[in-house]
């Protein structure tokens, strides 16, 4: 079940949380341009997806979404997808389970990257 | 040679007494997968936005009018916020060794629950219009 990691343990670790302080940044960016105090409007949503950096960082932020993800799903599949839960069905239940997690983000990296660009 | 692990493993998790930081830990994931499986729908709401401004503005007057639509956005954004909260305290404690300890750790954690659910009340306010209920203006 190696894998599904991406890398060393350590390499792993430093991956996740770039992706997710990246996450965290853009969040609040999002947050902080387009909300006034009378709620969002559509020229300032639109307008904030069309500028050029802020859909180089959109995209940059459904990457690290990805990755963050596939790595994170990885840690629960390998604590609770095992024989100790699942006994001899644990492979088959692991294998459906990377399988859907795949099938989400790749459905949410072609669809965002189609939205935004 | 490796032996066998033949130690009892004993998880029933309605008996043991988890501390509020393994708590925590717990719903960390729960939020983590949970916002995970639902981001196709916000990816869907994104698209859909920025289609026309007609298209947004029927997309506004929906969020308005259907309760359930709010509920959901409502909790995903709680669940968001959490994982954010909660993913802050886990760096916090690896690169500047804060709340590592029992006690701080402790402490740490009712701050993040306490944040989640001073943003979340704010949130919850605001989308349901509920400021007569809680501020006398």
């Amino acid at each position: 079940m190696k894998m599904s990691k991406l890398g060393s343990g350590t390499k792993d670790f430093i991956i996740i949380r770039i992706c997710a302080v990246l996450i965290l940044i853009y969040s609040i960016y999002l947050a902080v341009s387009v909300f006034s105090a009378d709620g969002i409007n559509y020229k300032e949503w639109s307008s904030f997806f069309q500028s050029p950096i802020n859909k180089i960082l959109t995209s940059a932020f459904f990457v690290a979404f990805a990755i963050h993800t596939w790595r994170g799903t990885w840690a629960i599949a390998t604590d609770y997808l095992t024989p100790k839960f699942f006994g001899n069905f644990s492979k088959y239940a692991y294998l459906t389970f990377r399988l859907f997690v795949a099938g989400v983000i790749a459905l949410v990296l072609t669809w965002s990257f189609l939205i935004i660009w | 040679m490796i032996e066998k692990d033949n130690r009892p493993v004993h998880l029933n998790l309605l008996t043991i007494n988890l501390p509020i930081i393994g708590i925590s830990s717990i719903l960390h994931r729960v939020s983590g997968l949970a916002v995970f499986v639902c981001f196709p729908l916000l990816v869907w709401l994104l698209g859909i936005s920025l289609e026309s401004e007609e298209r947004f503005f029927n997309l506004q007057n929906l969020f308005q009018k259907m309760i359930l639509f709010k509920v959901i956005i409502f909790l995903l954004f709680v669940g968001f916020v959490y994982h954010l909260l909660a993913g802050v305290k886990k760096i916090l404690g690896e690169v500047f060794g804060i709340g590592e300890t029992l006690k701080s750790g402790t402490i740490l954690t009712w701050l993040i629950f306490g944040l989640t659910f001073a943003v979340s009340l704010i949130v919850l306010i605001d989308i349901f219009n509920l400021y007569e209920y809680f501020f006398v203006l």
